[in-house]
Parts: structure tokens; sequence; C-alpha cells
């Protein structure tokens, strides 16, 4: 009995000890730009024996405390840091604190923070080459874009899920990543507002104000082009230019052909226009939709940031088109104003009255809800949303016709998987190096990389697609936001601007371009890459130049 | 005394239309025809520059390029008023692919005389814009008794 009792004692006594002692270590986790990496797993290290294991989280931070029945050797322990795309490190727990905590058990407290190097993987090559590859089957078009990105995005995620379980080195991003990575902001802003142009088309008002802008000219045709680059630079600030310019540029092909002009005088004005009046706000162009959402920046942001010099730009260009298309407009002859002034009246007129109201109603309320979006810290998109379901209530449009017919559902598709695809050559590597590139060309110096970003982008956006360049730039621009000082937000605007006037470049640049062309052919008056290029390219650099001076002189 | 079943000219607004109504007149003068039909394709099978994506069917667009198409019809017919002709115009507007319907046209009707304005127009825009006739003048003159073209 004695013995029992006697080994019952030691036994406590060791169930006693055997807790006594407690490990607790934290840190956080970050990459060479100082941005902080999730699910990194950590081990707890006592040599080569394992004492914990958790992974960082989405501030990069991570915390294990691990009850150890055994003594410590606090200058044996490590902290691992491993995943995939960087190097996997081991390193050295020092400066251990050895406290007590309340119950007298010995605690040892350690705080490892550290930034992991990248390192080059065959996921880097593969997320790499998927990348370039969509760029370069969207620039040629090979396949529609939304198809070229689908495939990209579902080959990273095959790969990941097929190679990428038996080699690590292979996985280039989780389908949970890849879901992250999808800007939905985006999504839900384009959709909406997708829905409430696609109402509105059905007034006529956008016919309409072509009619008027020739009835406001008095048969002037200098004026009268001069009037239709702001209508459609205003129009297209607030609705996608390729649907302005489809509903504004057969009006002006018409009054072109009535008056025996070359409908390119009006066009081609237009068009510039309707790519700078995107420029001007938030939802005006995609691009912008990107930025704002990606950067925080508000519709008033924009308003105030950009659209003065946009507003320099359309009156400067204006001189520009009178430059290339005088002769064109003095030749313009209407034997009878009115006449004509009547016919247009009975071609363009308003369709739907009752639709109109309720579209202004509805459009006006939308835009009141994106200036005060940033006070209510709202999400534009949340607007978008509740001006195209209050549109959809009281026009009583039909739904199924508005989603099939004017929701561009293979546009969406097409950011969604141009997300994926950015967001896993963000994973790998990809993208900060091309940070670290741009920020090593301009040092610190903000004119620098003012000039940089925005010449960057615009010769980029007259070239190739400008939505998948500027989804890829917007980590870079962030990063160089961060570390130059004093940026603030000035690298934004120079991203926006150079990625949105780049498109009137040629005339491959914009989609508005090519559907002009498109409907310009059709009349009978092609117009060729030479000739846009001709006219676009100057008024192009130009937008760019006064752009470039507005930000370096603090605009 | 007429001589011909129908002589259509394929309109455009251009300068190249203009030279393609003048010729269409010479032909209508030497053949002694007295009617003429100007005949547009409502085609909006263009690109929409969403790579290699096309503008979506859609009324809107149609209805502007019926706006076009009237505006070119009226043009032709002022001209030839201008010129002084008593030729009689019926205009033809057809729906859907340009060469496509031409051909269909041709096909149905027994046309004499086809004559298209050509307008010069380099890889990327034949590219972008499509409704390139070149490589179907052949076909058209297995089913048209002359093909001019007019450039």
């Amino acid at each position: 009995m004695k013995k029992v009792l006697v080994l019952l004692g030691i036994l406590m006594f060791l169930t006693a000890t055997s807790y006594a002692t407690s490990l607790r270590v934290g840190g956080v986790i970050k990459n060479e730009h100082g941005v902080p990496i999730d699910e990194v797993e950590i081990t707890i290290l006592q040599g080569d024996k394992v004492l914990a294991h958790t992974a960082t989280t989405s501030n990069g931070s991570y915390f294990v405390e691990q009850h150890i029945d055994h003594a410590i050797d606090s200058k044996d322990l490590f902290v691992e840091v491993n995943k995939n795309t960087y190097k996997t490190e081991k390193l050295k727990l020092t400066d251990i604190l050895e406290s007590k905590d309340a119950d007298g058990d010995i605690v040892y407290i350690g705080t490892k923070n550290y930034t992991m190097l990248r390192t080059i993987t065959p996921a880097f090559w593969i997320s790499l080459i998927i990348l370039i590859g969509i760029f370069v089957l969207i620039s040629f078009e090979v396949f529609h874009r939304t198809v070229a990105a689908l495939i990209g995005a579902s080959l990273l995620l095959f790969v990941s899920y097929t190679l990428g379980t038996f080699d690590e080195s292979y996985f280039v991003i989780s389908f949970e990543e890849a879901i992250h990575a999808i800007d939905f902001n985006v999504i839900f802003l384009l959709m909406s507002m997708m829905i409430i142009v696609g109402v509105m088309k059905k007034t006529g008002i956008f016919q309409w104000l072509a009619y008027k802008s020739y009835a406001m000219s008095k048969g002037n045709v200098f004026k009268l082009s001069v009037i239709l680059m702001f209508v459609t630079a205003i129009a297209s600030a607030f609705l996608d230019n390729v649907t302005t310019m489809l509903l504004l540029a057969p009006v002006s092909i018409e009054i072109a052909i009535m008056l025996r002009i070359n409908p390119f005088s009006l066009l081609l004005p237009e068009v510039l226009a309707s790519n700078m009046g995107g420029t001007a706000t938030l939802i005006g162009d995609p691009p912008n939709i990107m930025i704002g959402s990606f950067a925080h920046l508000t519709f008033n942001d924009f308003v105030i940031n950009l659209t003065p010099v946009i507003f320099i730009i359309l009156v400067v260009n204006v001189f520009v088109m009178k430059f290339y298309f005088g002769k064109e407009y003095k030749k313009g002859k209407v034997d009878n104003v009115n006449e004509l002034l009547e016919k247009l009246k009975e071609e363009y007129k308003i369709t739907d009255a009752k639709l109109l109201k309720y579209s202004l109603f509805v459009l006006g309320f939308v835009i009141l809800l994106f200036i005060t979006h940033g006070m209510l810290h709202m999400e534009p998109s949340i607007a978008a949303m509740a001006g195209a379901a209050l549109i959809l209530l009281i026009s009583g449009a039909d739904i199924s016709e508005i989603m099939e017919k004017e929701v561009e559902w293979a546009t969406l598709v097409f950011f969604m998987m141009l997300f994926i695809i950015v967001g896993a050559a963000v994973e790998t590597g990809f993208i900060s190096m091309i940070a670290t590139w741009v920020k090593d060309l301009s040092g610190n110096s903000m004119v620098l990389a003012i000039i940089f970003v925005m010449w960057v982008s615009a010769f980029a956006s007259a070239i190739v697609d400008n939505i998948p360049f500027t989804a890829t730039m917007l980590p870079v621009v962030a990063y160089l936001s961060q570390t130059i000082p004093h940026a603030g937000n000035t690298l934004w605007w120079a991203l926006s601007l150079g990625a949105c006037l780049g498109g009137n470049g040629t005339l491959i640049g914009a989609s508005a371009n090519v559907v002009t062309a498109g409907l310009a052919e059709r009349a009978g008056y092609p117009i060729t890459f030479g000739y846009f290029l001709k006219v676009g390219g100057p008024a192009m650099i130009i937008s760019v130049i006064i752009s470039m001076v507005w930000l370096l002189i603090g605009g | 005394m007429e001589n011909c079943n129908k002589v259509v000219l394929v309109v455009k607004a251009s300068e190249v239309g203009e030279r393609g109504l003048l010729r269409s007149l010479d032909i209508l003068k030497q053949k002694n025809c007295k009617n003429l039909s100007l005949l547009f394709v409502v085609d909006h099978d263009f690109f929409s520059g969403a790579g290699a994506g096309y503008v979506k069917a859609n009324k809107t667009v149609d209805e502007g390029l019926e706006g076009i198409a009237d505006a070119i019809l009226r043009k032709m017919e002022d001209m030839i008023e201008e010129q002084g002709s008593d030729v009689a115009t019926e205009r033809i507007i057809l729906h859907g692919k340009t060469i496509e319907e031409i051909i269909k046209f041709v096909k149905e009707n027994v046309v004499d005389v086809l004559i298209i304005p050509k307008d010069k127009r380099g890889p990327i825009e034949k590219f972008i814009t499509g409704g390139d006739i070149g490589p179907f003048i052949e076909e058209l003159e297995s089913y048209v008794k002359e093909v001019v073209v007019v450039e």
C-alpha cells in the first residue's frame, strides 16, 4: 500500500511537472516588397525535432503556443518557413525571453520576423508563359479574348492540381487563391452599368443627342464636330465607349453623307473624344474601374484629379482636329438646313419618353451614389447594382432580354479569368520582378516614375488591349506608390491616363476605334490603320504630354 | 428598247461609290436600260474589338446601319437627278453578311450587270472589318453575266 502511494505520488509529480514549460513563438513574414505573405508553413524545431506547426494568416502573421513536456534548450530553437515559389529557410530563434506565467510555469517567448526571398520554380515559368501567351493571343485576335483568358486560367488551375499534386514546385495557384484574386467589385459594377445602358438605349436618347448637336450647330460643320466631341466625351464618361460609338457614329455618318463631307471629319474627333471622356471618371473606362477598385480610389477622386486635365485635353484636341479636317468642314454644304433638321428630328426622336424619364432618374440616383460612395465606405458596384435593380423594376424591361442581349457575359468572364491569370503571376513572383525592375529604373525619383508609368502604359495600350495591361500593372504601381517617397495617388493617375489615352494611338488601341471603323467601312469609308495612326497618333501623344505636365506640376 | 434584266449597283457613299454610280449610268446608257437597282447590305458582322469577337446582333446597330443605308441611297438618287438622268431606281436592302447576301441575291434574281465599287483596304482593315468582296468575284461571275469592279 505504501509502495502504491509512493508510486502515485511520483506519477502526480511527473504529471504536474510535464506541463511546466510552454513555448510561444510569433512573428510576421513578408516578401521583399514588404507585402505580408499568407499561408506560409511555419514549423518550430528544436534541432531536428518538430515541436509545432502553424501557418501565417492573411496579414502575414503567425503565432504558436505549444506546451512542452521536456526541457528546452533555448539555444537550439529554429523556425522553418516554407512556401511554394519562396526559398525555404531554417531560422535560428534568438533573444528568447524566459518568463513564468501566473501558475509558475516556465514560458519561453520568441519572435521571428522574416522577409522571404523568391525562388524560380516551374510554377513561375508556367504562369509567365501563360500571361504572355494571353497577351499575344488577344493582341493578334487569334481567339476571342474570353476564350484566350479561359484557356489560360483553366490551364493554370489544371496544372496546379495535377502536376502540382505530385511536385509542389509545379503548384501555381490554389482554387481559393484564384477566387480571391477575382475583383467582384469590378465584375458587378460592369454588369450593372451594362443593364442600365441596355435599358437607356431603348429610349433613342443617344441618337437624339446627335440630332440636337446638329440643331445647335445651325449648319456649321466645325461647330457640329466640336459639339459632337463634347457630347461623346460626356456620354463616355458615364457609359461604355463602345456603346456610345455604336449609337452616335451611324447618325454622324448619316449627317456627313447628307452634308457631302467625308465622315472621318466627324467620326475621328468623336472616337478620340470617346476615349478621352472615358478617362475622366471612375466608371468611364474599364481600366479606371480596375484601378479605382484596387487602389480604393473613389468616384470623386477621379473627378477631382482627372476631369480637369481631360477637359484641357479635349479643348486642345478640338484645335488638333481642326488642323486635320478644317478643309473638310468648310466643304460641308446644305442647301436647306431646316429641311435636313426636320428630317433628322423625325428620324431621331425619343422613342419612349416615359422610359427616358425613368432612366434619367435612375442615372441621376446612381451618380449621386457614386459621388457619396466614398463617404459611405461603399463599393461603387453597390451603387451601380442599386441603379440596375431600380431601373429594371420601374421600367418594366424584360429581364430575360436584358440579361441575354445587353449584359456582355463574355466580357465579364474575360475579366474573371484575367484576374486569375494575373493573380497567378503575382503568386509566383513574376509581377514582383517587374515591380522591382521598374523601381530600380526609376530609383526614388517620382518624376521618372510618372514618366515611365505613363508613357509605357500609353504605348502599350496603343498596341495591346489595355485591360490585361492594366491588370498586370496594378500590383506594380501599388509597389511603386508604397516605396517612392510622397507618391500618394499620383502614379495611379499616371496609369489611368496612360492606359486610357493610349487607346487613341492606333486603330486597334481601343474597342471603340474598331467598331467605329466597322461602321465607317459599311458606309464605304474604310479607316485604314495608317490613316488612324496619322490622326490618332499625334492626338494621343499631345494628350499624354499634357497629362504628364499636369501630374508633374502637381495637378 | 430595253435590253436587260437587272443592273445592280452595290452602293457606297465614298468617292469610289460615286464613280460606281457614274459607271452604272454609262452601262445603262450603253444597254439602253432605264432601271437601276441600288443594293445595300446591313451587315453588322464586324469586330467588336474584343479580340476576334463580333458585334452582337442587335436592333440598335441594325437601325443605325439602316439609317446609313437610307442616307447613301438618297445620295445616289440625288446624284442621278443632278446628272439629268431619267433612270428609275429601286432600293434593295438586305440583312446579313455582305458577300453571302449578295451571292444569294444574284442566285435568286437574274442579274445582267453587277457593279461593285471596291475600296483600297490594307490587311489590317480587311481583318478587322471583314466584308471583303475581292476573293468572291469569280464566284459572282458564275451567276451574273457581267461583274464590273470599280476602283
